[in-house]
């Protein structure tokens, strides 16, 4: 029974670990758009800009 | 050929419109369509149709002519609404109309970032919110609305600040409450578990102590951060020298936590860290839900009242000048362009004008106004170039007072709470009454420890928290029903008042009718050439802007398909505001053609009976009568609502006899017509007198005075938006039969709060005597106080299976 000393402290330390994780991502507004991201990485990016072309020439 | 629309998607009707945009033909159901896929296509943003994929939009509209967006660029709204980055930049939010899909929003982020001076543009898909960061120098917001409105979207600006701070950041603050309450909660049950394990079969101290430490530490968030709301709202009741449920709440848990804290460092009996978290958490969870169904709402009321501040025209002492709205006085002469917003309640100067009241009464025809005339703020202006004279400052007109009303009402609790709120404070004098009792009782007989021990006992047992939970989990569970029903419930207190509703009283025109104008008889005096009369009729009212008239087109357009005759020309066309429209024909030796009203086309002085003539030389040729047909479920719906309400009245503005006509349709006993809004105000007023909680019932407001007055007023969805805003209660649907079900929902709601009520005050009255004569212990008492919870919850569930539609 002694380990309990020793694993309840660091599961307690984990724990609050990652509940600090989440306070933080939660802070900085992750879950403002959940819906977002999933499309987000669809849409292609490789195409030019107008401008961007414009500067080439 | 293809089936469907390239651009929209949706099926092509039998006369698609082609056209050539890079070499290749497309097929489109309308010219809007075509526009915007040409530009499109064009642009280079033509991976717009792969996202898309087989989603259907809305057939683009050609976009109406804009005013100009001087009113855009005035300081009053870049100061309001722009805010200035790090960078320097100029950041702007608006919430977009029109999002169907990921598409759509793709294309708003790639076309906007190829505006030159815009840096970012993003938007949020669950909220169709856009951010736009721009530079200043080199584009402005015009600039960006045009974009956005060139892609067929609709931008609206709106506030963060103006709307949110007051539900959001309150919002915000629940949830991570409730997170950590939940977070620790969960924890701490696996230790007390264990402890609960130990209680019985015996413990090493170490680990105990180990475990009453853990405890400790779990507990302490929860009774800081979380338990805040709850010692902030005890700390200000005992200022105000008013016992509330948090009082108790708070006190119980204060005790509870400092002698599990005392128990921890002395190693002596049990701690009740564990009923610390789960009180708060539950009590945290049932606000949380609460809040979160007003949150919704709320965001949605924000974005509907962020009006766009415009700018008119205003002589004051002898001056004219631009000036936007909020500085608008009574007494100032205003100049309205036609397609305008009424900016303030006013009277009218100019000689007549047609204004769009639909906004502010539901009905969709134009109204006909002459001088004197009061005009209502919200309205909108159709007819050219008008002056009148404002009556007030537009905080003062009524469209802005209910605006400011429905804010309120949101942050207001609902009646049946506060009652609760009040019963809870008795309850807690009596509480705290009971525990000092037990306190010096057990102190003198048996010791200080029985006594603490005993006095945690009464708390804890006592803790109101099943009371707390009554009103919010039903009306949680209300709330999800209603939402499935297709009912949106703005003002928290509707479903009590719907519960004990009276008298409902409805509206006619869409509401217990469609509200669209439809062609319902003709009749055709010269019998020999029906076809071309009508033709002729077609060619001459598309000449007319009149709303009827367009209904009229529509109607005569679907009657035929040979429109050969439309070709015919005229002459001498003169449209006569609020009669009809008259012309001759070239050729024909002076013939005068009319169609109008009964009074214009025989010029005689017999009142109008709601035809409209098409005559020749003043002999009438055709005639047509229009009105809109009862909705298809408003027949059932009344019958189903008779059982549930003593009293249905229909009250209109209409003629009486077509609204005995429709009031014998639908199956409604009690009817009144030919009503002034006043006289409909009047009404609800007397019934009022006599005691009966009524419902008002209209497409939209159908009445600011009327839905004011009644205690409670839904509105049929699908209205204009501001409409909508102004109601307790909207039938999202547009259907009828969504009432019958609101109605019953709420009794039956009514009903589980109070039996919840009734439960919680029934098991705290059986529980206190046997904690205070010491026959319990705090564990048990932890048990029994979640098990009332947990009853009043599952009471408030079973609220699904009980109702019936």
């Amino acid at each position: 029974m002694n380990a309990l000393y020793m694993t309840v402290p660091i599961a307690l330390f984990i724990a609050f670990g990652s509940f600090f994780i989440f306070l933080w991502s939660y802070r900085s507004g992750q879950y403002e758009d959940i819906e977002g991201p999933k499309y987000r990485m669809l849409f292609d990016d490789d195409e030019e800009k107008p401008d961007v072309k414009d500067k080439k020439k | 050929m293809s089936q469907v629309c390239f651009h929209c998607n949706s099926a092509l009707e039998e006369r698609p419109t082609f056209r050539q945009v890079s070499g290749i033909e497309r097929a489109y159901c309308c010219n809007g369509c075509a526009e915007l896929s040409s530009l499109l296509l064009t642009s280079g943003l033509g991976h717009f149709y792969e996202i898309r994929g087989g989603q259907k939009l809305d057939p683009a509209e050609i976009p109406a002519k804009q005013t100009p967006d001087s009113r855009l660029e005035t300081e009053s709204v870049y100061s309001e609404y722009v805010e200035k980055t790090a960078e320097g930049n100029s950041l702007v939010r608006m919430s977009i109309g029109g999002i169907h899909c990921s598409a759509c929003v793709w294309l708003n982020e790639t076309a906007l970032s190829r505006v030159p001076g815009v840096v970012t543009a993003r938007m949020n898909f669950a909220t169709s919110r856009l951010s736009v960061e721009f530079d200043r120098n080199k584009t402005n917001l015009s600039g960006i609305f045009e974009c956005i409105r060139k892609l067929g979207y609709v931008p609206n600006l709106y506030s963060p600040y103006k709307s949110e701070t007051k539900v959001e950041k309150p919002f915000k603050d629940l949830t991570l409450r409730m997170v950590v309450a939940g977070f620790c909660w969960g924890n701490i049950m696996l230790f007390s578990a264990g402890l609960y394990a130990g209680y019985f079969e015996g413990m090493d101290l170490g680990i105990k102590k180990l475990f009453h430490i853990v405890s400790w530490i779990l507990a302490t968030p929860v009774y800081v951060f979380s338990g805040y709301p709850f010692w902030k709202g005890a700390l200000e009741s005992w200022k105000r020298r008013f016992l509330s449920m948090d009082t108790l709440l708070f006190l119980g848990v204060s005790l509870a936590y400092f002698y599990s804290a005392y128990v921890t460092l002395t190693d002596k009996g049990e701690v009740y860290f564990d009923s610390v978290c789960t009180i708060y958490f539950f009590i945290l969870l049932g606000k949380y839900l609460e809040a979160y169904m007003r949150y919704k709402a709320g965001s949605k009321v924000g974005e509907l009242l962020s009006l766009l501040p415009e700018e008119y025209e205003a002589e004051r002492d002898g001056i004219w000048k631009k000036v936007s709205t909020s500085v608008l006085n009574a007494g100032d002469r205003i100049k309205l362009v036609s397609g305008s917003k009424v900016p303030v309640d006013g009277i009218l100067e100019s000689e007549n004008g047609y204004f769009d009241e639909s906004v502010l009464t539901g009905e969709s025809e134009p109204v006909h106004k002459v001088q004197g005339d009061f005009l209502r703020a919200g309205s909108i202006h159709l007819s050219g170039a008008i002056f009148f004279r404002a009556l007030g400052t537009s905080s003062q007109s009524t469209l802005t007072q209910i605006g400011r009303l429905l804010e309120e009402s949101l942050l207001t609790k609902p009646k049946l709470q506060r009652t609760t709120d009040k019963l809870a404070s008795v309850f807690v004098k009596v509480v705290l009454l009971v525990a000092f009792g037990t306190f010096v009782y057990w102190w003198k007989n048996s010791g200080m420890e029985t006594a603490v021990l005993n006095t945690i006992s009464v708390l804890i047992v006592a803790c109101p928290c099943a009371l707390g939970l009554s009103v919010p989990a039903a009306l949680v569970v209300s709330h999800l029903l209603q939402s499935q029903a297709g009912i949106l419930v703005k003002n928290p207190e509707s479903t009590e008042t719907l519960a004990k509703a009276d008298r409902i009283f409805f509206d006619k025109t869409g509401t217990l009718t469609t509200g669209k104008l439809e062609l319902q008889e003709e009749k055709i005096f010269g019998e020999d050439r029906p076809v071309y009369y009508r033709n002729l009729a077609y060619s001459l009212e598309t000449n007319s802007s009149h709303p009827l008239a367009k209904s009229l087109v529509r109607a005569l357009g679907e009657k035929q398909n040979d429109h050969s005759s439309s070709e015919s020309y005229w002459k001498e066309i003169r449209e006569i505001p609020g009669f009809g429209i008259e012309a001759k024909r070239p050729g024909e030796n002076g013939n005068l053609y009319r169609i109008g009203s009964r009074k214009f086309a025989f010029e005689s002085e017999s009142k109008n009976d709601g035809w409209i003539y098409f005559t020749r030389n003043l002999l009438p040729m055709v005639a047509w009568k229009f009105g809109d047909s009862p909705r298809p479920d408003a027949r059932t719906s009344i019958s189903l609502l008779k059982n549930s309400v003593p009293h249905l009245q229909l009250l209109s503005g209409d003629s009486s006899e077509k609204v005995e006509r429709l009031a014998g349709e639908v199956g409604i006993r009690e009817f009144e017509g030919d009503l002034s809004p006043e006289q409909k105000r009047d009404r609800i007023r007397e019934a009022q007198k006599k005691g009966e909680t009524v419902v008002m019932v209209g497409d939209g407001i159908n009445d600011s005075a009327c839905i004011a007055q009644a205690n409670l007023g839904i509105s049929m969805g699908m209205g204009s938006d501001l409409s909508l805003d102004r109601s307790d209660l909207i039938l999202v649907q547009n259907r009828l039969d969504s009432l019958p079900k609101a109605v019953s929902i709420a009794k039956t709601t009514r009903r589980i709060i109070l039996q919840n009520i009734a439960l919680s005050l029934i098991y705290n009255s059986v529980m206190i005597p046997i904690a205070a004569l010491g026959y319990m212990l705090p564990v048990i008492c932890a048990g029994f106080m979640t098990l009332s919870s947990i009853t009043v919850v599952l009471n408030s569930v079973s609220l699904k299976r009980r109702i019936r539609f």
